[in-house]
């Protein structure tokens, strides 16, 4: 049938721009340009441990240049940037990520954007279904006029009826 | 004195409320006009009862009362008079009061419409009703939880002054934008809770608050614009939205408000998903609740923390009690609100609507748990986990770019069903601009795909809005003979809502463009270690060179501020292309410092500098260096935005009767006139 | 209709749900403001010491283990400025009664390594100092900044919370009275 053709595919097309844009998010963030300095950068996905809402490059306290110093002498040392995350969240717990861990007591929350997306989407698509199988099938709501696009001809008709 | 007589003012407020919300259901019941006449004028009383309230709290700013607390917590005897008088929304007690005053504003607005011309009166009573209950309620708080009026026992010779982040022209004009918003968005939910209580089948509760749905729609529109716009140029963080739990109430609220607007077009013009339509409308009030309750009572500290109260719990049980009545009630209708028509096919606009409300809703979703998530997992789990900014742009930002996406396609859909062959053709200019476009874009250097994809995305659909403007003059040319601008102009005037619906379409690409331009192609840094006197470095295309830093008189008496002087130059060739004078305003009373961005560059490349520390005396300092590219754009956006709202909602005088729908099954209502 | 005990169930479901998340945020909010009073038992934590910084105490420590003792807990941090006033006092203090069953424990607030263990050698402090791991034990002190002293009785008793630098006569009059118990 025409109607569940078109609903498959529309109900894909959508699924698909979702998932191309959480797949290739991920990718972005890795390919955005970066500052010159590497500490900048971390600093940039840790919390400000005593103000709120702000993140530790932002941060022009004392508290904050200590950390930003404890950093940059890490990556002295050869750390890597993920190594200096885990190190200031093992010492200071995961509240000090700007971005909460995608494993372990977190993934619930990444997850529920994306079961939510899907769920609603098959709930939209059980609607339309349901709501088409109400009634018998009415005529086409769109008489086509000869030689002409249907899509302009129902435009003209819509702007001359309206005046 | 007066300052008392706008207490007792407002305690008579508070009366008339809860007398309308007996008293007008109590004549529907009765079938006794004069008793719903009684209800509607004291709630249309409500309006002035809690201005003289205003007026008296305004008084007390203005002599410098400080017996009143609220005064000695927002001013002081150096504030200037303009910020005396937007100080009463400054703080927690009084903007609960400013937030009864907009209200009210809204309910006698309600209350004095023509309703025997509109033709709703047997709503009346239940409109009167609901709005008095839901102020009354704020009215309540007010009074008992957060009183403004309270007065110490020892009043202080001087008050602590206005919180200088509120002394900015964005943040003055912010909050009363989003209490209009919220409070707009009350007309709509009381219609439909009448609607439901008179267990009617008709769309007459959406035509009638159509335009007080997009009126409080776009007050909310304007009011998280502007508070981008704050945060950008006062809060120094080198960006506009920060996903604090503020941000994201009425963002969230948004998120269900713009899909209802859509949606509640579907069931007008075709009589369908009228449960659904309830449904929004529900959730869009219990949003602005929820929103509310939750800033108010301080659960999440956020940039905008307000005092943690006892209000919490108050909020809490009127959050059941709301949510229970209403399902109560929704429940109960089900059946009355059956659809009249079947959906053709899901390739028409009804599909597609469909689609992008639960595309925005769970956007919504998405929004809404991850600003709630950190007092989960600190409940659930004892660790404060904080979900930054990261977590949102990989989350929402995907479900945004698709929403685009589909404001490009919703377009081309007609009611009922349309031909897969006609819609294909409609979009091929579209997409051939958009292909120019990027190709465009990769050419000149722009070579990361995301932002390429997502500027196609946007080209793709600003072509195919602008489009729709052309088809509609080619179309009305045919028929007369109309110059362009002309026929553009009768084109919007005949069918107000649907080009004013795409020019807020247009404002919203523009915005992306702005969001994709500063969010994928923003560069930052701060100076490490700090730059010395006469010292240069670069950022970008720009070279900086510090030249000093002095003190220099502060905007209001009660700050000191240290302005830097850079020059800014060309990186590639040395020219000078202008200074930068970035400052930091230091309270001493309120223990606050503010950093203000030196703003400059051009219209499509910003250079935002921070002066972030300095030291010895001003012989080194650092800064923090914002280049974003296309930010401009928000604004512009922002504004065509509006602009579409104006064209939706201004009144034409009709010369002729009203027309009927275009593909309406159902003959319009007689008598109606398009409200 | 067919579907409505399931939405009916949907709708009570969200309330309740609603209702829990608030239940659970107030809870929290009232939790927020509610630090272990004076007279009630301190709570229990593991404090991992900084090396030199043990004065003969395991690298871990249990506060649980030093029962028996007088114990004096600090909140300090590197970066606050008021704890500078009160160093050299915590210092003189804790020599003054450290024979006579008086410990003295210096808690670490937000502090990265380095910074801590030069403010240490700056005030040549000799106390067990170590640091708070995932800010357990501040959280479970209700602690609303530093410098914060809470003094701690042989039994493990809340006997006094000091939120200001203390004087050298301020401490010793407090750990007198409790060794006088």
């Amino acid at each position: 049938m025409i109607f569940a053709k078109t609903l498959r595919a529309l109900i894909c097309a959508l699924l698909g721009i979702l998932m191309l844009g959480w797949l290739t998010a991920n990718v972005a963030y890795a390919q955005a340009p970066a500052p010159d300095e590497e500490t900048y950068r971390i600093a940039k996905q840790l919390n400000c441990p005593t103000c709120a809402g702000r993140n530790l490059a932002d941060c022009p306290t004392e508290t904050c240049a200590q950390w930003k110093a404890e950093i940059k002498a890490q990556l002295d040392q050869g750390k890597s940037a993920q190594e200096v995350l885990d190190y200031f969240q093992t010492r200071f717990g995961p509240t000090v990520l700007q971005e909460p861990p995608k494993s372990g007591a977190t993934a619930p929350l990444w997850a529920a954007p994306v079961g939510a997306a899907i769920v609603f989407l098959i709930g939209a698509g059980l609607v339309m279904w349901r709501t088409s199988q109400r009634n018998p099938p009415a005529a086409p709501s769109t008489p086509q006029s000869e030689g002409e696009d249907p899509f302009v001809a129902a435009l003209e008709r819509e702007v001359r009826q309206s005046e | 004195m007066f300052t008392d007589l706008g207490h007792l003012s407002v305690i008579f407020a508070l009366i008339a409320c809860l007398y309308a919300a007996v008293v007008s259901p109590l004549g529907a019941q009765r079938n006794d006009d004069r008793l719903v006449q009684s209800g509607r004028l004291a709630a249309l009383m409500t309006f002035p009862l809690v201005l003289i309230g205003c007026l008296g709290l305004w008084y007390a700013l203005l002599t410098h009362d400080f017996g009143v607390k609220y005064v000695a917590d927002v001013s002081s005897l150096a504030t200037p008079i303009f910020f005396r008088i937007t100080a009463l929304w400054g703080s927690q007690n009084g903007s609960i009061l400013f937030w009864c005053l907009i209200m009210s504003a809204f309910v006698a607005a309600a209350m004095v419409r023509d309703w025997d011309a509109a033709g709703d009166k047997p709503l009346l009573p239940y409109v009167t009703m609901t709005m008095a209950l839901v102020l009354g309620f704020f009215l309540f708080l007010e009074l008992f939880l957060a009183n403004a009026f309270l007065r110490s026992d020892f009043p202080p010779q001087d008050g602590r002054g206005l919180n200088p982040l509120l002394r900015h022209p964005g943040m003055i004009i912010h909050p009363p934008m989003l209490y209009a918003g919220y409070t707009g968005l009350l007309v709509p939910f009381a219609f439909c809770i009448a609607s439901l209580i008179t267990r009617r089948s008709d769309d007459l509760w959406l035509r009638s608050s159509r335009r007080w749905t997009l009126v409080g729609w776009a007050f909310l529109t304007a009011g998280l614009l502007l508070g981008g716009r704050w945060a950008h140029d006062v809060l120094g963080w080198g960006g506009y939205w920060g996903w604090d739990p503020s941000e994201n109430k009425p963002l969230i609220t948004w998120l269900i408000a713009t899909p209802f607007l859509h949606s509640a077009m579907i069931q007008e013009k075709r009589g369908m998903f009228k449960n659904w339509n309830v449904f929004l409308m529900m959730l869009t009030f219990a949003s602005m609740f929820f929103g509310t309750a939750f800033i108010r009572s301080g659960l999440l500290t956020s940039v905008h923390a307000f005092a943690a109260s006892d209000i919490g719990p108050f909020f809490m049980g009127a959050m059941i009690v709301i949510l229970a009545a209403c399902a109560m009630l929704w429940l109960t209708r089900l059946d009355v609100l059956r659809s009249e028509n079947k959906l053709d096919s899901a390739f028409s606009r009804e599909g597609i609507f469909l689609i992008q409300n639960v595309l925005f809703l769970s956007t919504s979703f998405t929004v809404f748990i991850g600003t709630i998530f950190p007092i989960l997992s600190e409940a659930i789990g004892g660790t404060k986990i904080t979900v930054g900014p990261p977590f949102f742009d990989q989350t929402a930002g995907p479900q945004m770019a698709a929403l685009v996406a589909l404001m490009g396609m919703a377009p081309l859909l007609a009611w009922g069903k349309s031909s897969g062959a006609a819609v294909s053709r409609q979009m091929i200019v579209p997409a051939a601009f958009a292909l120019v476009v990027m190709i465009a874009l990769f050419v000149g250097g722009a070579n990361q795909p995301i932002p390429l994809l997502l500027f196609g995305l946007c080209a793709y659909t600003l072509a195919q809005t602008v489009m729709e403007y052309v088809r509609g003059v080619r179309a009305r040319m045919r028929g007369g003979n109309e110059s362009v601008p002309v026929a553009l102009v009768r084109l919007a005037q005949k069918n107000q809502r649907r080009y004013g619906g795409y020019l807020v379409h247009l404002g919203v690409v523009l915005m992306a463009i702005g969001v994709i331009g500063k969010g994928f192609y923003g560069q930052d840094t701060i100076t490490t270690p700090a730059v010395k006197l006469n010292e240069s470095f670069t950022v970008g295309d720009y070279t900086f060179t510090y030249r000093g830093i002095r003190p220099v008189p502060c905007e209001f008496n009660d700050c000191q501020t240290m302005q830097a002087m850079l020059l800014i130059s060309s990186a590639g060739d040395g020219r000078i292309l202008g200074a930068a004078f970035p400052y930091r305003d230091y309270y001493p009373m309120q223990q606050h410092t503010a950093t203000i961005p030196d703003i400059s560059g051009t219209f499509n490349n910003e250079v935002y500098v921070i002066l972030a520390g300095w030291d010895n005396n001003g012989a080194t300092a650092s800064f923090q260096v914002f280049i974003n590219p296309l930010i401009n754009w928000i604004w512009v956006g922002g504004v065509v935005m509006i602009l579409g709202f104006f064209v939706c909602f201004w009144k034409v005088p009709e010369r002729e009767p009203a027309a009927a729908p275009i593909t309406a099954r159902r003959p319009a209502p007689a008598g109606a006139p398009a409200k | 209709m067919k579907s409505k005990p399931l939405i009916i169930a949907g709708a009570l479901a969200a309330i309740a749900v609603i209702a829990g998340v608030f239940v659970i945020a107030l809870n929290l909010v009232a939790q927020q403001g509610a630090r272990p009073a004076v007279g009630s038992p301190a709570p229990d934590f593991t404090l991992k010491l900084y090396p030199g910084y043990r004065a003969g105490l395991p690298e871990e420590i249990r506060l649980s283990d030093l029962r028996g003792n007088v114990v004096v807990m600090n909140f300090w941090a590197s970066w606050c400025v008021e704890c500078y006033k009160e160093a050299d006092a915590l210092e003189a203090v804790y020599r003054k009664y450290k024979d006579r069953g008086v410990i003295f424990l210096g808690i670490d607030y937000l502090d990265t390594e380095a910074p801590a263990l030069a403010y240490l050698q700056q005030y040549n402090i000799t106390y067990p100092n170590g640091i708070d791991l995932q800010q357990q034990i501040a959280r479970a002190y209700r602690i609303t900044g530093v410098p914060e002293t809470f003094f701690i009785d042989r039994d493990g008793i809340v006997r006094d919370v000091v939120i200001a630098p203390l004087t050298e006569a301020q401490l010793s009059a407090r750990i007198d009275k409790m060794l006088a118990d």
